[in-house]
């Protein structure tokens, strides 16, 4: 059960949310860097079951759906998905990130194509570092976020297996806040 | 006489084939892999075969073990879908030697329109126009001059033995061709040892626009009308629609002709797909033939919503020797179709498909709202096939009623455990250029910024309100939850002959 005060991310936005014992949801933004945070906006939830939300609010009334997955919910909302951090989870997830590394696999059987990157560089979130190839298209592995590259574990050619670790990076901007 | 008939495919459209038996009173025969014991298709048939572990290459794609699963199961005929071994001249040809009835065009059909230089040439003969193109004996720069010349600017320079891009230049003028032709000679050469080069005119902003044409054994040659598919990522089409906005009556009944005559010519059996590249709209626009598809297409559905004919039933009487039961003025376009092909796969990272568990997963419907499809919520969409899951056919009385529809369906399909483009395909249903009928193959590539999009700061609010909606002590739904929501609503355990 969650707390009924909880801090919800997606992506760089964060709120305070707090689910009061009605149904209602008061979802508070915290302001990031010079931009000030938007008004608190209220809603009602009514959970139906199965995954579904009954989401009302001022003009709005909608049928939402969310599943819990490993270390966030997803939500749709009229063809939108997002995909919602909350609370400790994330907290934890931002810890392990800070200053720490990552490595980034193949999210299939494929071969590497081409290898763009050599340890020492940095790279900015979006960023190429590999393109594989699979199921006949050209797929590029992409930097999650700005990153100093620390090993590459691949070389052109290679045949790789998911969960394989390709190229390991350092966080730029956890390295900074340590 | 049809009685038994094995879909050698997977997915949505071995259940599109499985429904077409059941109705015809054919008995159904699926073929799966390890991966796919227990996947909707496998389970709704009346009889399924294992044909091997889950690659492709030991399953779906075994010729071997495909004829061996028809002849095990009693089978007279095979329906190959599309993918796989649709386009396989010898998958046909070893279903004749078994003395299968191949629900398709015979081998030799599929051989010849499989070769692009045969297609083409034959294609001249029959008089249907393709891109023009030269390579021209003399390979030197002044040979290759005067084929530009006479092919006309812009062109594209082009390594005649290979593809990829690889060796490829646009020359917009005459004074740029000769720095191109180096450059192209010298990839060329490096890239496929070959450094033959061929000059083919330069079609800008082309729409793709192909031609639906179904044939009889008896001499009978029907066209159904064109798609336009010019949405398209990765050169593969994700919106396709019926009729083309781009057509006039007058350049539909030259392109219907044109698709009958290029079937005559390949002396066609069955339902096949001629495309073409369309350079301008209306009267005065120029189409040139692109290739053959000799097999159902993916957005065959966009066909059958606006001329009323089941395709899949028409292959099946074609197949079992039936003449075609319309005469070309007996069909006509009646409203407007659109299709949306619904891929697991990350937009924002260049369309990398996506692998995983499909946690929660419901289908819309509603009026004029049909949708393929070829999973279950619950189900693991695999990493080693197609990642479509599923199609989303609307009709309506117009474009516009098509569109709205279309959009309306899609934000009642949530997929959720999974990244699927939905979000995407919304985008460009919701796009003016799209709205408005300006699109060529190009679309995509030149708005995918707009198209990525971001969230308002409204709708991150009201997704965060509902992550944390509760309901009794358990919380939101778990996975778990949702699975046995799943088994609950799995609409195929009714159906099919056990095994789940």
């Amino acid at each position: 059960m969650l707390p009924r005060k909880t801090v919800a991310r997606i992506g760089e936005a964060t709120a305070a949310v707090e689910l009061q014992a009605d149904g209602q949801v008061i979802v508070s933004p915290t302001p990031s860097g010079d931009t000030p945070a938007d008004a608190p906006a209220t809603y009602r939830v009514h959970y139906l079951g199965h995954g579904r939300v009954r989401l009302s609010g001022p003009r709005l009334a909608t049928v939402a759906y969310v599943v819990d997955a490993d270390s966030e919910r997803w939500v749709f909302i009229d063809g939108a998905v997002l995909r919602v951090e909350l609370d400790q989870r994330g907290a934890r997830r931002r810890r392990s990130r800070a200053g720490g590394h990552d490595s980034l696999a193949a999210p299939m059987p494929a071969t590497v194509v081409q290898v763009l990157v050599q340890p020492g560089v940095t790279v900015a979130r979006g960023a190429p570092l590999v393109i594989l190839e699979a199921m006949k298209m050209e797929l590029p592995l992409r930097a999650p976020h700005d990153a100093v590259v620390t090993s590459v574990r691949c070389q052109e050619g290679d045949l790789v297996q998911p969960g394989e670790p390709l190229v390991e990076l350092h966080d730029v901007a956890g390295a900074e806040r340590s | 006489m049809i009685r038994r008939l094995l879909v050698a495919n997977r997915g949505e459209i071995a259940v599109r084939v499985i429904r077409a038996c059941r109705e015809l009173g054919i008995e159904s025969v699926a073929v799966y892999s390890d991966l796919d014991a227990e996947a909707p298709h496998a389970v709704l048939a009346d009889h399924a075969e294992r044909l091997g572990p889950a690659s492709a290459a030991e399953s779906y794609l075994s010729i071997p073990r495909v004829v061996d699963a028809a002849r095990r199961s009693g089978a007279d005929a095979v329906h190959p879908g599309y993918g796989f071994l649709a386009e396989n001249a010898e998958f046909a040809a070893a279903c004749a030697d078994a003395g299968l009835t191949f629900v398709g065009p015979p081998s030799a059909v599929i051989a010849r329109m499989g070769s692009k230089v045969a297609a083409r040439q034959l294609m001249a003969e029959a008089g249907v126009i393709t891109v023009p193109g030269r390579e021209p004996d003399n390979q030197r720069n002044d040979g290759l001059r005067a084929a530009a010349e006479s092919v006309g600017y812009p062109v594209l320079v082009k390594a005649a033995a290979g593809g990829g891009g690889k060796g490829m230049r646009v020359v917009r003028q005459p004074g740029d061709l000769d720095e191109a032709l180096d450059a192209a000679r010298r990839e060329a050469g490096a890239a496929f040892g070959d450094g033959t080069l061929y000059i083919e005119r330069l079609i800008e902003r082309p729409r793709h626009v192909e031609v639906q044409v179904l044939a009889d054994r008896h001499g009978t040659v029907l066209h159904l009308f064109e798609r336009e598919c010019s949405v398209q990522r990765r050169h593969q089409k994700i919106i396709e629609e019926s009729p083309s906005c781009a057509l006039s009556p007058a350049l539909r009944a030259r392109m219907g002709a044109a698709g009958v005559a290029a079937a005559r010519a390949a002396g066609y059996v069955n339902a096949g797909t001629v495309e073409f590249l369309l350079d301008g709209t209306g009267d005065t626009a120029n189409f040139y033939f692109l290739e053959m598809n000799t097999r159902l297409q993916v957005e065959h559905p966009v066909t059958e919503a606006v001329t009323g004919v089941d395709l899949v039933r028409a292959q099946i009487a074609v197949a079992d020797g039936e003449p075609l039961a319309w005469r070309q003025e007996d069909l006509a376009q009646r409203g407007h179709a659109i299709e949306c092909r619904v891929y697991a796969e990350d937009p924002a990272n260049g369309f990398l498909p996506q692998a995983g568990r499909l946690l929660l997963y419901r289908e819309p419907s509603g009026p004029g709202v049909r949708v393929d499809s070829g999973v279950v919520e619950g189900a693991d969409v695999p990493v080693q096939y197609d990642p479509l899951i599923a199609k989303v056919i609307v009709s309506g009385e117009t474009r516009p009623a098509a569109i709205d529809r279309a959009i309306s369906a899609l934000r009642r399909f949530p997929v959720l455990g999974l990244t699927t483009n939905i979000p995407f395909l919304l985008k460009v249903l919701e796009h003016p250029r799209f709205r408005s009928g300006d699109v060529d193959t190009g679309f995509v590539d030149a708005e995918l910024e707009g198209l990525l999009g971001s969230h308002s700061p409204e709708l991150v609010q009201r997704a965060m309100a509902v992550a944390v909606a509760v309901a009794g002590p358990t919380g939101v739904a778990t996975p778990a939850d949702v699975r046995a929501a799943g088994r609950r609503y799995d609409p195929w355990s009714s159906l099919g002959g056990g095994g789940r």
